[in-house]
Formats: C-alpha cells, structure tokens, sequence
C-alpha cells in the first residue's frame, strides 16, 4: 500500500498565485510527501493527493482557477478514486456554490453550500485570528482522528463555510455565538477552515494522517 | 464570563542577525541566535512568532528573509515579520520568504495609502500595523524608526485609521513601559482594544505573571507580545556566535545557572488557572 512508504504519494499544491505557499510547502515535504508545486503550466494532475491552499481572496483566486483551466483539471482530479483533494483555509470556502466575499461570487460547486461573512458581535474581533477548538461532528466519513476533539488549530479568516448537509461537516469550531463548519469531507473532497500547517505538531499529524485516506 | 482566546507571542527584534533587547527600545543589548530562540518556544508552545528587523527603516534595508525562510522551514506556527517594509515588493518577498503575517509601521505613517494598498492586494488578515508610542508629559505621540522620531498623532485615532484603512491588526507598544518590567500600560491598551473591531496584540513591560493577568483581564486585547520577559530567561542556554559590532557585555557576564523562571508553559498555565482562554 502506499500509506506505509510516504516519499512515493505524490503530493502537488496548486500555485493559485496569491500569497505564501512556503508554509505548506515545508509541512507536506518534511512530513515525507513527495511534494512538488503546480502552476497553470501542469496539464494533468497525476498526484495522490492534491492540495488547495488558500491565504487571499476568493474573487481573485476564482478567476485565477477559470481563467487558467486549473477548475476543469480540479474536477477532473476528484472524479478519480483513490485520490485525495485537501483543501485550506480559502481553498475549503473555494469548494463551496458561492461567496459573500465582494459581493456574491461563484465557486468550485463541489459542496452544497454557501460561504458568508462572520457576524460581528460585541467585543468580538474579526478577522479571527488566533488558536481555537474543533469540536467533532459524529460523521461516518469524518477524515479527523477522534482524539483531536477538543484540541485547538489555528484560524485567520472573515468569511466561514455553510454546508447545505450537516453530514459533510467534520468538525465545528464556535466564535463568539456563532457556530461554524471548520472542517468538511463529500467523498474524496476534504478542506478545513483552519491551517494544519501552521497548527505545531497536531496540524502536521493531521497533513501526514491523509495518506490513509488513499 | 467566557473570555476569548489570548495569544502569547514571543517577539524577537533582530539587529544585524542577533537577538537584540534594549529598554524603552535603546540600550540595546545582544542575545544570541535569534533562530534558536524561536524553536525554542515553538517547542515550548508560543502561539506565534513575532521577529521585527530593529534597525531596517533606520539603516533602509531589510534582511530578514533568509531568517524568515530559515524560521519557516522548521516552526509550523504563524510567523509575523516586520522591520523596514516599504513597497508591495517588500511584502512579496516576505510572504515568499515564508511570514505568514507582515507588520508595518512606518511606511503607513509616511503614507496612508501604502497600507490601503496593501491591505487590499494581501488581504486584511495579512497586515499588521504596529503602533509604538510614548508618552512625553501628559501629551501621546507615535513613533517610527523604533522609536526614533515622534509624530504628533494621538494613538487611538492612529488606530481607527488605520482599521478604516484595512488593517488586519494592531500590534501595540508602549515605549515608556518597554524594557521595565513594570507592567503594561493598561490604560491606553484597553482604549484602544475596546474601540477598534479588529485584533490588537499589547506589547510592553511585562515582569510578572500577574502584570500579563491584569492587561488582559481590563482590556479586550486578543493577545499579550513577550520578549525580554521570556528572552532573558532562556539567553544562557545557547552558545552564541561573537560578530565585530553590538555590544556583547550581557552575554559575557552571564551566570551559567539561571533557571528558567518564566516559560511560556507556565505562563499559560498561570493563565488557565485563572481562567482565560490560552493553549496548552
């Protein structure tokens, strides 16, 4: 199986052009992934694991995505089995109908849903920035190991996703009153709101527990 | 009362690659190897990192890059990056560089519409802005340069325009307090907390447990910068490197057996028990 031997999954991370990619470039290849980074260039995703990073704004990245190809090779990517589409922080919101963000834009359409805007709330700050728990939703296909119940991932966002279907949800995570989704699976397609990349030695637990997933 | 989650930040201001601390930002005495001290409390659960090049707007460079690379490729927690950031390329090559966040100070005071700018083409959620201000008789001024030139603007309208501009946080240093271990100046901390909407992290005179308490019990601050308070502590441990410039003198006369007394474990610890929200 490809799980025991991590240097031969190979692990690509799509160059939406927006920001950093550094961070999650070093969690997956010193984890052990084979892990290169795709530009637009890259015709045909034969990778074991595609990641969908995301610091920026989902207007500029879904026009990157429309404008490149890169949307057709993400659907045609996920249509396959045995592999794995893990998606971060905007990329999780990109998966979504649509978006708030600038008004109402459309996204990715692979989970039924909506992304909005977190509310404000009196001496509550937003962005949300800062260390905070997931709560585990009883979900069959949960991709979260249990014991990361109650154990804190780091969040920096405005926006949150809404999933139409309580059973895609993962985990929940509360700010404030509000409770929202902050990690989703429909079959192959996985995201979370928080960064495992930059969530120390759990986040890299949960990078390196994908593999069991193929 | 369910309190919000408070960061704890080590910041580390760097000058000519070597930790650096001073009082009330001068005086400025070298540490060491300011990438071990960072591992050193990725280990030991720093929420964040924070490393500020000292003498960048001062010298007009900056070059922090290969620290920040060198940092990222080996600490797995948000990194802040400031010290001599001017144009959009300077953010870029930070953020390439691997920060995660980039502070900016007085590039936004020289020039307002460079952080409208940049806050627009980054994200909000990407830009700091640091306020360092001081108090000189009963009047507030902020300051650029790490505290070498005063500008006649109050911090708090400071503070609203720049989150009217954008910014995604404020980053706050009392120069009175800085480097003396008195406390934090709780009262402008918590004016300022309490009348923007976006995060504000307080930084500045820390020298008990108590003092990190009581900023965060009487302000809505969203988290608490350390670094003499953790840098002192910890500065034996490591063998340090001698460089032709800086001064040296703390490091040469360091007794070999300082414990350890304000880790941030035990800090966190402090905090929990009084029932704030932190990260264990």
């Amino acid at each position: 199986m490809l799980g025991s031997n991590l240097n031969k999954i190979k692990l690509g991370i799509i160059n939406l052009k927006l920001n950093n990619l550094f961070s999650i470039y070093q969690a997956c290849h010193n984890i052990g992934y084979k892990t290169e980074i795709i530009d637009h260039k890259v015709k045909k995703y034969n990778h074991d694991i595609l990641i969908l990073p995301g610091v920026g704004s989902f207007n500029s990245a879904m026009s990157y995505l429309n404008k490149n190809g890169v949307r057709n090779r993400i659907l045609d990517f996920v249509h396959k089995k045995n592999k794995i589409l893990f998606s971060v922080c905007l990329g999780m919101q990109l998966l979504f109908e649509e978006s708030a963000e600038f008004g109402s834009t459309k996204g990715l359409g692979l989970i039924k849903g909506k992304v909005k805007k977190l509310k404000k709330q009196k001496n509550i700050k937003i962005p949300h920035i800062g260390w905070a728990d997931i709560r585990i939703n009883s979900n069959k296909k949960n991709f979260i190991n249990k014991k990361f119940n109650k154990r804190k991932y780091y969040f920096i966002h405005s926006y949150y996703c809404s999933p139409r279907y309580e059973n895609e949800v993962c985990s929940f995570t509360s700010f404030g009153k509000t409770e929202f989704c902050s990690a989703v699976r429909k079959n192959n397609i996985l995201g979370t709101q928080f960064h495992p990349e930059k969530s120390g030695a759990l986040g890299l637990k949960m990078l390196s527990d994908l593999k069991k997933l193929l | 009362m369910k309190k919000n989650f408070i960061r704890i930040i080590p910041k580390l201001d760097i000058k000519n690659g070597q930790l650096i601390k001073g009082i009330n930002l001068e005086g400025l005495r070298i540490l060491g190897d300011p990438f071990k001290f960072a591992q050193y409390y990725y280990k030991s659960l720093a929420d964040e990192i924070c490393y500020i090049d000292n003498v960048a707007t001062l010298y007009g460079t900056n070059n922090l890059s290969s620290f920040v690379s060198r940092t990222a490729r080996n600490i797995f927690i948000p990194l802040s990056v400031g010290g001599g950031i001017r144009t959009i390329e300077d953010i870029e090559r930070m953020l390439k560089s691997g920060a995660d966040k980039v502070c900016i100070n007085s590039a936004a005071v020289n020039n307002i519409n460079f952080l409208k700018k940049a806050t627009r083409k980054f994200g909000s959620s990407t830009i700091t802005v640091i306020i360092e201000y001081v108090k000189i008789g009963k009047k507030y001024f902020i300051s650029k340069s790490t505290g070498r030139d005063l500008e006649n603007i109050n911090p708090l309208d400071w503070a609203k325009r720049v989150e009217d501009c954008g910014a995604g946080e404020i980053f706050l240093t009392s120069i009175n307090n800085e480097g003396i271990k008195m406390g934090f100046d709780t009262k402008i901390i918590k004016e300022i907390s309490k009348n923007v909407n976006i995060p504000v992290i307080a930084h500045g005179g820390a020298g008990n447990l108590q003092h990190i308490y009581e900023v965060i019990k009487n302000s809505n601050i969203s988290g608490v910068a350390l670094s003499g308070f953790l840098h002192y502590d910890i500065a034996h441990i490591f063998k340090y490197k001698r460089s032709n410039i800086g001064n040296f003198s703390y490091l040469e006369n360091l007794k070999k057996k300082i414990k350890p007394a304000n880790n941030l474990l035990k800090i966190k610890k402090f905090l929990k028990k009084k029932g704030l929200n932190v990260r264990i």
